[in-house]
């Protein structure tokens, strides 16, 4: 710095001169047009000083302030009520107090948001003098908070909505997805039922289904199936699939006409290069005594197992039974089987026997399912439905397909309770 | 992931797709596109040749049946070429294999 120089007659003494001349013609005009308010008052408050510029704010003229009003007149009711509370105070305490955002109230009423910073001056002996205060126009920076409070308020509000729309959207797909099962498995004397339901996906909508349900008399009819595809367009499939099936189920015993149904009502409704389908196994139970005699037929699907009582397991082949809703001519490959007591008739969807185990993701695979049961037989229902659901757990990322499962199946001898049991999961 | 490519070509049988890679519901449409997008006169055949492919979904036999009605729609037939084992086997749980005309050797059709 030039001034730091030396005195008269150091440095470029013309160019200080005109640089002064040319800065300030007097420190009283920066006082009174400095670019923030001055003001100094007593310990009290009352007004000694004020420069012209924070008047010109206020809209105020000298003689009605000075020695006539107090710094805490000049505030708005807040900030008067602030300034005393708080303010002043700590002022006293600290001897200063800087960036203290307050609102003056002009001579139109109006307000004026500003930031304060003020300093205690103290005579010699360290006794309290006078207050000197500056005061900056806070009212660009207000504006630039209040419109980020704006934003703040309006993406909160955006938020909310969202959220309570996604809410609404997941029960809407819960109660959906609800309508495409059965509640509950409706008790069937002398037998034990238990069903299972993976849906791999909590946000969309599964595609597998099942259901029971009487047809009068001893007889009750049941079926299990999958559909292509996920999401809505499969459950409006799903939907169409599960009445179509009850309804020609209470109309024709035959599960192979019914099936026929299905697939003609099917190609009806999807055709063209949007072709879709499902796979199903669809059944009667007829009871006979001890036993309950097993109509069923299977467009497509994996064949349903049968846990003997005395051990073995058999599958059912309904082999060459083709996909439902793709072909007028399609064929469907009825089964029969009798169930004796401590025998179960495990119907499930092939997200079992396509999940991917091990390192390899090798497909877990039909016979894998086959040693499995044989490693529960005999079981009942309720235990066969755990244990698998306990292999599904253990598949973790491997399965993620929907799966269901589906065990009906008279009790041992030794064994009756007749307990219906239902269950279902989801996997985040 | 092997990357899903299928090339067309004219063959004296009518028109071939090769199929390779994995065909999923990530891609199944190109198949279902290639299907139609082809030049198919009636009476020819639409031949997918699946030696190289390596993985299917139910997407994918969901193409491969858009594309057989396709085909039939056109008063064209179609041939599945070189099927693999779980495809095959796919193809047989769901009794397909009795719609597709499914064959091990179609050098005379891709006229090679």
């Amino acid at each position: 710095m030039n001034a730091g120089k030396g005195g008269p007659g150091g440095g470029v003494p013309g160019t200080d001169a005109a640089f002064s001349a040319l800065l300030e013609d007097s420190a009283e005009d920066l006082y009174e047009s400095a670019p923030c308010g001055y003001l100094s008052t007593l310990m009290d408050g009352t007004i000694a000083k004020i420069n012209a510029t924070l008047l010109g704010w206020l809209g105020l003229s000298r003689d009605q302030v000075v020695g006539r009003m107090r710094f805490g007149d000049l505030l708005t009711v807040g900030g008067k009520l602030y300034h005393e509370t708080h303010f002043a105070p700590l002022l006293r305490m600290q001897g200063h107090l800087g960036g203290i955002a307050l609102e003056m109230r002009t001579a139109t009423g109006s307000r004026l948001p500003v930031l304060v910073t003020s300093t205690v001056k103290k005579t010699d002996g360290g006794e309290p003098l006078l207050i000197r205060t500056t005061v900056f126009d806070a009212t660009d920076r207000r504006a630039y908070e209040e419109e980020l409070l704006r934003a703040r308020r309006a993406a909160d509000e955006a938020r909310r909505q969202a959220e309570a729309e996604r809410e609404r959207l997941h029960e809407a797909l819960a109660v959906l997805q609800h309508s495409l099962l059965p509640a509950a498995l409706p008790d069937i004397p002398g037998m034990e039922t238990a069903c299972y339901y993976h849906t791999a996906s909590a946000s969309r909508l599964g595609g597998d289904f099942y259901d029971l349900f009487p047809l009068g008399g001893d007889r009750f009819a049941f079926f299990l199936g999958d559909v292509c595809g996920k999401g809505p367009q499969a459950a409006a499939l799903t939907s169409l699939t599960r009445y179509t099936l009850r309804a020609a189920a209470l109309h024709d015993p035959d599960p192979v006409a019914n099936l026929s149904i299905l697939n003609t009502v099917l190609l009806d409704r999807y055709t063209g290069d949007d072709p879709r389908y499902c796979t199903a196994v669809a059944g009667v139970l007829e009871r006979a005594g001890d036993a309950v005699h097993v109509h069923l037929a299977s467009g497509g699907h994996p064949p349903a197992l049968v846990l003997r009582g005395d051990g073995r397991v058999e599958h059912l082949s309904t082999r060459g039974g083709m996909l439902i809703g793709v072909l007028p001519s399609a064929q469907f490959v009825p089964a029969r089987t009798t169930l004796h007591p401590g025998d179960t008739l495990l119907l499930y969807t092939d997200g079992l026997t396509e999940a991917r185990t091990g390192d390899n993701r090798e497909l877990y695979g039909d016979e894998a399912l086959e040693s499995f049961a044989a490693g529960l037989a005999p079981a009942r229902p309720r235990r066969v439905v755990e244990a698998l659901t306990g292999l599904l757990h253990g598949f973790g990322d491997g399965l993620d397909d929907d799966t269901a499962l589906l065990a009906l199946g008279l009790p041992s001898r030794t064994d009756r309770t007749g307990r219906t049991d239902t269950g279902s999961t989801t996997s985040a | 992931m092997k990357p899903l490519t299928i090339t067309a070509s004219h063959v004296p049988a009518g028109l071939a797709l090769e199929v390779a890679g994995d065909l999923d519901h990530t891609n199944a449409q190109e198949l279902r596109h290639a299907a139609q997008d082809g030049d198919l006169p009636p009476g020819r055949f639409l031949v997918v040749d699946l030696s190289e492919l390596a993985f299917c979904d139910s997407s994918g036999i969901t193409a491969l049946i858009a594309a057989h009605h396709h085909a039939v729609a056109a008063g064209a037939g179609m041939v599945l070429v070189a099927v693999p084992a779980p495809t095959r086997r796919l193809l047989h749980m769901t009794g397909l294999d009795r719609m597709f005309d499914i064959r091990d050797d179609a050098a005379s059709l891709l006229g090679r």
